[in-house]
């Protein structure tokens, strides 16, 4: 009898750690495929931003890019390319031919799914060339004005995972403000 | 008697409930060893991931480092002074391993890197390519690579710039065209026409202070095009009734809010006159008062650039003196004092000819001068009477410091062209007049600048991309991620 309890609490001991281990472990496969999709996401945003040219049309939620050709001419147009936060969809995605074929036909890629938005924080954020840290004279904010003044561009999102009886996994993905090196 | 033995089968079933436990145990322990490694190998993988993030964040850093050697080289002149060597059997093209082949940066944690540079200097427009390779501490290793084309920078990449302020007096229209001057060929220079004006044209000022004056007064001009300014104070864009600023189709008094940027910021460098030391031929004339030709019959032109080279106290003259520059001859002239034209005098920069059957190009002239500057008389005549030179063809440069501006107080440039007015003028420490009875095409960049007269301004698009400064810059810059891109440099980075 005794032995029968002993056994019992020792197995239900160990049943409980088995369960505890496989929702850590389900949380963290959650967290490193959140990991995983936001660094491509952003390496491939990043890449694609440091080389653009030129923004064509931009709003809190979409940025359209002119992407420059091989040659040594910094604006001749090799494609365009939209990367667009769904905030219906809660999806991050990017339209255009693939990076290392220009000339195919444009596609739309969903780079992050379950994506949502910060509160108060808009997924894109666009600030104008300031030299010293400062603020321009007369500004309290570096926050460009038109699609002329875009120097820098920042993209924030908070991207979400869930299992049932796990905990969901959230990755709040603040990128740096990339510079448009090209324009 | 003997007792009894445990019956068999009772034995067997104690013993098979006992194996069965253990098999159980053994089940349930190689579960939890297998949920323990995946767990474990999953930690691992995310650590690694964001070991291998990390770093190549440092291998995009290596590769603008390599990039950032080059720039230095072409800026100092010197490709061994930055640890370049020349590649063998390729002239004009150089190669670097930085730190150096034999050390490496270090990073935390045993990880090195190092990048690799291969330049070709052949062109007016170097091209590097670097390839940066990061070792971690497991051995592993992974590569950036990224190339950059690089180019001098241009005074003129806007159309009318001035450190203060800019104003225009008059109804003129002012837009660009993008004319080709920056080609080596003239063949395909295209003269400005109504027909291919681009809504393009540029004005900028630096002017930082916030009061009632503007510092870009535009009056009721046409600005078809861009302004820039460097404050957030949008009055600091003066538009009359009559003016705007936009596109061909922005309405009277309007400024297109889209065209207007607020972060102005460039640095007006001093230009110092051409130093005659490195010349094989050079002269100094007695001041010019009366007609005169450059180059002067018999002279001879510094081997290296074909170009003449004079150096004049003053030029003073009246009446209907001319100055003329020779088709086919490239001068260059520097004033150390002032220059002075009146009356119907002029200085006439001959247009392309066809002399004995053979064509000639048009006649070039820089000016480089010291003091002020009065060219009002019959003004500069920059190729024939109807017909223009190339808008590089004739460009004046103020070559008075910030620091001796500070003392002695700004130059003074009036500008007047004849018919119409064709050239580029840089004289940061100038305050520059363009009085047009004609159009001026173009690019003006000083101090403070006024366009007085009814004539209109193009702004000369292809200005910004000649190199009339000697400040290299990265035109170009582009990661290079594909395979088919990396390949393309494999053989120039294989040392």
């Amino acid at each position: 009898m005794i032995s029968a309890t002993l056994t019992t609490v020792l197995l239900a001991g160990v049943l409980t750690t088995f369960l505890m281990m496989v929702r850590s472990g389900a949380n963290m496969q959650n967290y490193s495929e959140l990991e995983a999709q936001a660094r491509k996401a952003l390496e491939l945003f990043s890449r694609e931003v440091r080389l653009a040219y030129a923004v064509t049309s931009y709003s809190t939620t979409s940025v359209t890019l002119s992407i420059p050709d091989t040659s040594s001419t910094r604006n001749a147009l090799s494609y365009s390319v939209t990367y667009t936060f769904d905030t219906a969809g809660n999806r991050f995605t990017r339209t255009g031919p693939p990076v290392d074929n220009p000339a195919a036909t444009s596609v739309t890629t969903v780079l992050i799914t379950n994506a949502q938005q910060i509160s108060g924080v808009n997924p894109f954020n666009y600030y104008r060339f300031v030299t010293g840290g400062g603020y321009q004279n007369g500004f309290t904010s570096n926050s460009a004005a038109n699609s002329t003044e875009i120097k820098q561009i920042e993209l924030n999102f908070l991207a979400k995972r869930q299992n049932t009886t796990v905990v969901s996994a959230t990755d709040k993905v603040l990128s740096a403000r990339y510079i448009l090196r090209n324009k | 008697m003997i007792a009894p033995l445990i019956p068999f089968p009772a034995s067997s079933a104690r013993a098979k409930m006992r194996g069965s436990v253990l098999i159980v145990a053994l089940i349930l322990a190689a579960v939890v060893a297998i949920s323990l490694t995946s767990f474990l190998k999953l930690a691992l993988n995310a650590s690694k991931l964001a070991n291998r993030s990390f770093y190549s964040d440092g291998a995009q850093n290596l590769v603008d480092t390599g990039l950032e050697q080059a720039l230095w080289s072409l800026n100092n002149a010197t490709w061994s002074g930055a640890n370049f060597s020349a590649r063998s059997g390729h002239a004009g093209e150089y190669q670097g391993t930085f730190p150096s082949s034999s050390t490496y940066y270090n990073f935390s944690a045993g990880v090195k890197g190092r990048v690799k540079v291969w330049v070709d200097d052949t062109t007016s427009t170097p091209h590097a390519v670097a390839q940066a390779t990061v070792t971690l501490a497991d051995g592993t290793t992974f590569t950036k690579m990224a190339e950059a084309y690089m180019r001098k920078r241009s005074y003129f990449s806007n159309g009318l710039v001035a450190r203060d302020t800019l104003n225009f007096v008059g109804n003129v229209r002012i837009d660009s065209w993008i004319s080709n001057s920056d080609t080596t060929s003239t063949a395909d220079d295209v003269a400005y026409s109504a027909g291919i004006a681009r809504d393009r044209g540029q004005v900028a000022s630096l002017r930082t202070t916030v009061d009632s004056d503007p510092s870009i007064a535009i009056g009721n001009a046409d600005v078809y095009g861009y302004a820039a300014i460097a404050t957030s104070d949008i009055t600091d864009l003066a538009v009359g009734a009559t003016g705007r600023l936009g596109s061909f189709t922005a309405a009277n008094g309007y400024i297109d809010p889209t065209r207007v940027t607020y972060d102005f910021t460039t640095n007006f460098p001093d230009v110092p006159a051409p130093g005659t030391g490195g010349l094989d031929h050079s002269y100094t004339i007695a001041a010019i008062t009366t007609p005169t030709v450059l180059p002067v019959p018999g002279d001879l032109p510094n081997t290296t650039d074909g170009k003449y080279y004079y150096t004049v106290p003053s030029i003073g003259i009246a009446g209907h003196d001319t100055i003329t520059i020779t088709h086919g001859t490239n001068v260059v002239l520097t004033v150390t004092g002032n220059v002075s034209s009146t009356g119907n005098s002029e200085i006439d920069i001959q247009p392309s000819a066809v002399v004995a059957g053979t064509p000639v190009p048009a006649a070039t002239l820089a000016m480089y001068a010291g003091g002020d500057v009065s060219i009002t008389g019959n003004g500069v005549v920059n190729g024939s009477s109807s017909t223009s030179n190339a808008t590089t063809a004739f460009q004046l440069y103020g070559t008075r410091t910030a620091a001796q501006a500070a003392i002695s107080g700004m130059q003074s440039f009036s500008i007047k062209g004849n018919g119409y007015l064709t050239g580029i003028v840089y004289a940061p420490n100038a305050n520059v007049s363009v009085t047009g009875n004609g159009d001026t095409y173009g690019a003006v960049v000083a101090n403070q600048v006024h366009m007085v007269g009814n004539g209109n301004f193009h702004y000369d698009e292809s200005l910004a991309n000649v190199a009339s400064s000697n400040i290299w810059a990265v035109v170009k810059w582009r990661e290079l991620s594909s395979a088919s891109d990396r390949s393309t440099y494999s053989t120039q980075l294989s040392f």
